[in-house]
């Protein structure tokens, strides 16, 4: 196949994407250029479905100090330091090679935060995946549970925390999600934007190897029966060659002569080079036998295409590039001049000898035509749970629930995972409503969460991402946090299906609605689009990566209850059906009625949260399960039981069960919780002692009376 | 008031844990430095640290290669130079590795790299420059976090009922007699498992582990 229309239909490029790179070059492009259109103009690289929709929601804010288009987003945090973080998918690498696939995914958000200038002191992982004991289902958990783990506790950054799924609608397309942090002062912050003619193009970090080519490609279609001989178009991570590599980047900097940088990721050498000319406004000339390479015969388009890991591009000033090698190579990295920064705005590669590509580095980094999909006039309406009556037996229901996967003990995925490393975690993995970490040298830190409810926005995607907007400033607040900005990883079906195109606007319309009414912005994140197999799409996912403040690390509230403390119920109680596990287990529906959102009283209450810290003991938002739940982690945290009081209701499960916004709670010293119940209400949030820690049972007066021990054996879901 | 006495942290490549320990020689009151693998210690150091990690990716036997650097082969000049060496998790590794320490250190039983906070306590072995101060029975929080922490010695736990200082109150890895750390005849080389680097502030959930740095730092004073 050599006509190079026939290649580019090959690789993805549509007739009408084809017509634009030729107006744009003004001929046709050749082999290799192809290639490089096909990968940049893919969805992974190019946001050419999503582009316009996000370009809808906030993106400035107070103390933001880089947003969208960086790699990372970064935001002020006190005392001359900001975070840099944000959320990244590797869903259908993980698909095909669980291990490689979450390890690679894992190594790429954290060059995303080197790249930035911060040290990685965070990871965080969110992850969905089918039945436990079905299909490759344990396989697959098994896999990415260790990719992550290998990559993390070898690079030496702590996992704090995140949530896994369990729902057969991804069982043919797990997602895996990962986020990550990290600290840098803020005159450290780095960029992309090459500068300077004549200034040097440096390559950094591993050799290129046929790995990952065209991966971003291969992110953006639907996975196939046959997927699994896809491993061609996975990465292979390297956590030694990624911490030396960190180590050698965060040591060189401006002074040293670095003027941009860029990690190697999707789309390799191509993206890099594409993207740093274009944000600089520069052409780049490349000579690709100059390319460190891990094996030979490696073709123009190999290299240009190679996703393989621990690479960067940095460019640096022109009298400096002899000094900089020796730094890289002082490090045991491998690092070549690849090229130099010229006036032109294009990107011109030589290999052999011969000019293999010239391309305007705009056209290629910001010019993909966008998709223009249709979307649906109106969403399928889902079906209301069925009148059920009220079981009998409510210590069963609890039982069942606190026995659900995604409810149970996650301890047998956290317990792989190395969460205090770098010495700053203050609450780490079941600790708390959030992981909180601390400043170097100071009592101020910040928490991290990340909330994932595709179950809720299957049934309506808008009012489920509301929910998890909301549940990200509770669980903040739990910690003694102030949510600060969000990173969005959006996860999605096929946008050619005119209802998940419409399901997908309605995502971002909520993010854009719920992010404005908070006051606050999206940093910047990930789409991953084409989540479907053989067993349909999945369900509309966004994970909420949220960021908040926390000001004083020793007064966080954590799940802690003591004997004789009381008890104390924020939150209006309810007695009427929204979706919620409950309606689930018992009607066996995976639709159901709409979740429940609130979220001016969620900001209210995290308000008041936020000001009862260190006069609140321990804290813990009611989510999946509902308050019953909650309350039941929060005992068994401790090994400390309860016995609390809620208002006559007409369906006491729902009160129990239900999952509800805008509801947490609390623990406090007993001459201190009727003030703070009585501060509650004046600010107009409901608010009731409801009763007082203590012995070996959990009773809810009248419904409930569980010893723990029933509920801890329910908990530790089975497992050792 | 005597000076802070010179900690080295050995740095190999793919060390993880040495700017926690660096912090924590600090909190301690020693002046620590970095010390790459790659060159042999300076006269001047009283005591060398090697951190947690994965030195050289751990890609072979965990601290097999680190064993073999140039700072490793120093250590037994700096013992004889009244000086003391600490291994912590990949640094008992490695000490175990170079002969150092006796015995050696397999994979968890059950298998699998494992994370949580643990209690030791403290044996009648915990004595010397370490443990100076540190009474028979004390408990210790810190956290563990390693793959291959499960120590053996060939000629079973009478070996080594002697050199024992902490051992684990819940034996998380199948170590023999739940030794969590061991001293070398000397009492000045000492490796263990868990982290006590980790355990230095109360607000990152424990400084439990400061003792030891704090004995080790009036030893190296009085004898000074």
């Amino acid at each position: 196949m050599t006509d190079p229309a026939a290649v580019a239909a090959d690789l993805g490029l549509t007739p009408r994407e084809y017509a634009a790179i030729c107006d744009g070059l003004g001929r046709a492009p050749n082999r290799v250029e192809v290639g490089i259109f096909a990968g940049m103009w893919s969805e992974h690289s190019s946001y050419k479905s999503t582009g316009r929709l996000l370009a809808t929601l906030p993106r400035d804010g107070e103390g933001l100090l880089a947003g969208p288009g960086s790699h990372a987003g970064c935001v002020d945090v006190g005392e001359g330091w900001a975070v840099a973080f944000k959320v990244e998918s590797h869903n259908h690498p993980s698909a095909v090679e669980p291990y490689q696939g979450a390890a690679t995914g894992v190594g790429g958000i954290l060059r995303d935060v080197v790249a930035q200038g911060a040290r990685p002191c965070a990871v965080m992982d969110s992850l969905c995946f089918g039945e436990p004991g079905e299909g490759r289902t344990d396989f697959l958990v098994d896999g990415v549970v260790g990719g992550i783990a290998g990559y993390g506790n070898s690079y030496g950054v702590p996992n704090v925390g995140g949530r896994t799924v369990f729902d057969r609608r991804y069982a043919g397309n797990p997602l895996v999600n990962a986020l990550a942090a990290g600290l840098v002062r803020h005159d450290g912050l780095r960029t992309a934007a090459a500068r300077g003619t004549g200034n040097a193009v440096l390559y950094a970090g591993a050799r290129t190897g046929r790995d990952g080519i065209l991966g971003a490609a291969f992110a953006s279609e639907e996975l196939e029966a046959e997927h699994t001989a896809r491993r061609s178009h996975v990465q292979v991570g390297d956590p030694f060659a990624g911490k030396k590599l960190m180590e050698a980047m965060l040591s060189f900097g401006p002074d040293d002569g670095l003027v941009a940088c860029q990690d190697m990721g999707a789309v390799g050498i191509t993206c890099a080079m594409c993207e740093m000319a274009a944000a600089g406004g520069v052409g780049l000339e490349i000579d690709l036998d100059l390319v460190p390479l891990r094996e030979p015969g490696m073709d123009a388009s190999d290299i240009l295409l190679s996703e393989s890991q621990e690479r960067f591009l940095l460019v640096v000033e022109a009298e400096r590039e002899e000094s900089a090698l020796d730094h890289f190579r002082r490090h045991g990295v491998h690092a070549a001049v690849v090229g130099r920064v010229s006036d032109t705005g294009r990107v011109r590669v030589r290999h052999g000898g011969e000019v293999v590509a010239d391309v305007p580095a705009a056209l290629v980094a910001d010019g993909a035509p966008p998709a223009g999909w249709k979307a649906a006039d109106v969403l399928p309406a889902a079906a209301p749970y069925p009148p059920f009556s009220p079981p009998s037996d409510l210590g069963a229901v609890l039982r069942t629930l606190l026995a659900d996967p995604d409810i149970a003990d996650a301890g047998w995925i956290t317990g792989r995972y190395d969460a205090t490393v770098g010495n700053r975690t203050v609450r780490g993995p079941g600790e708390a409503e959030a992981a909180v970490l601390k400043l170097p040298g100071s009592r101020r830190g910040f928490a991290l969460v990340i909330e994932n409810r595709g179950d809720a926005c299957a049934v309506d995607p808008y009012l489920g991402t509301l929910a998890c907007l909301g549940a990200a400033r509770r669980d903040l607040a739990c910690a003694g946090a102030d949510l600060v900005a969000i990173t969005d990883g959006i996860n999605h079906g096929s946008p050619g299906d005119p209802v998940e195109f419409r399901r997908l606007t309605e995502v971002v319309r909520a993010l854009g609605d719920g992010l404005r009414r908070l006051g606050i912005p999206v940093t910047g994140g990930n789409v991953s689009l084409y989540n479907e197999s053989p067993l349909g799409a999945i369900p509309p996912t966004p994970m909420i990566g949220a960021l908040g403040i926390v000001d004083d690390v020793t007064a966080v509230p954590g799940w802690r209850i003591t004997d004789g403390e009381s008890i104390l119920l924020f939150g209006e109680v309810r007695d009427v059906p929204a979706h919620s596990r409950y309606g689930h287990i018992v009607t066996g529906s995976l639709e159901g009625h709409p979740p429940a959102v609130d979220l001016e009283a969620e900001d209210r209450l995290a308000r008041f949260l936020l000001g009862a810290v260190g006069r609140i003991r321990g804290a813990k938002a009611t989510g999946t399960g509902g308050p019953a739940v909650a309350l039941a982690k929060l005992c068994l945290h401790s090994g400390v039981g309860a016995r609390v009081s809620l208002p006559a209701a007409g369906r006491p499960d729902w009160v129990l069960f239900g999952e509800y916004p805008a509801q947490v709670w609390a623990t406090a010293p007993p001459d201190e919780a009727a003030a703070i119940a009585a501060g509650a209400a004046a600010a107009g949030i409901p608010c009731r002692v409801a009763g007082t820690a203590g012995g070996g049972r959990l009773v809810v007066e009248g419904w409930l009376d569980e010893p723990l021990e029933a509920l801890a054996a329910a908990f530790s879901g089975g497992r050792p | 008031m005597n000076a802070a006495p010179p900690a080295a942290v050995i740095v190999f490549p793919g060390s993880n844990g040495d700017r926690d320990l660096f912090e924590t020689f600090e909190r301690a009151g020693f002046a620590p430095a970095y010390h790459l693998s790659s060159e042999p210690l300076e006269p001047g150091v009283r005591v060398a640290g090697l951190p947690g990690g994965f030195s050289y990716g751990d890609y072979w036997r965990a601290g097999m290669l680190a064993s073999q650097a140039p700072a490793v082969r120093s250590l037994p000049d700096l013992v004889a130079r009244d000086g003391l060496v600490l291994g912590i998790c990949n640094g008992f590794q490695i000490l175990v590795e170079s002969d150092l320490l006796p015995g050696a250190l397999a994979g968890n039983a059950p298998p699998g790299f494992r994370h949580r906070w643990l209690e030791v306590e403290t044996t009648p072995a915990a004595a010397g420059p370490w443990f100076s101060g540190i009474a028979a029975g004390t408990v210790l929080r810190m956290p563990m976090a390693h793959g291959e922490g499960r120590y053996l010695h060939p000629d079973g736990p009478g070996a080594i009922a002697g050199r024992m200082p902490l051992r684990y109150r819940a034996n998380p890895n199948g170590s023999m007699a739940d030794a969590a750390a061991l001293l070398d005849e000397s009492g000045r080389i000492l490796g263990v498992m868990p982290h006590p680097e980790r355990a230095s502030e109360p607000d990152i959930g424990s400084d439990d582990g400061m003792a030891l740095f704090r004995s080790a730092r009036a030893w190296l004073e009085g004898s000074g």
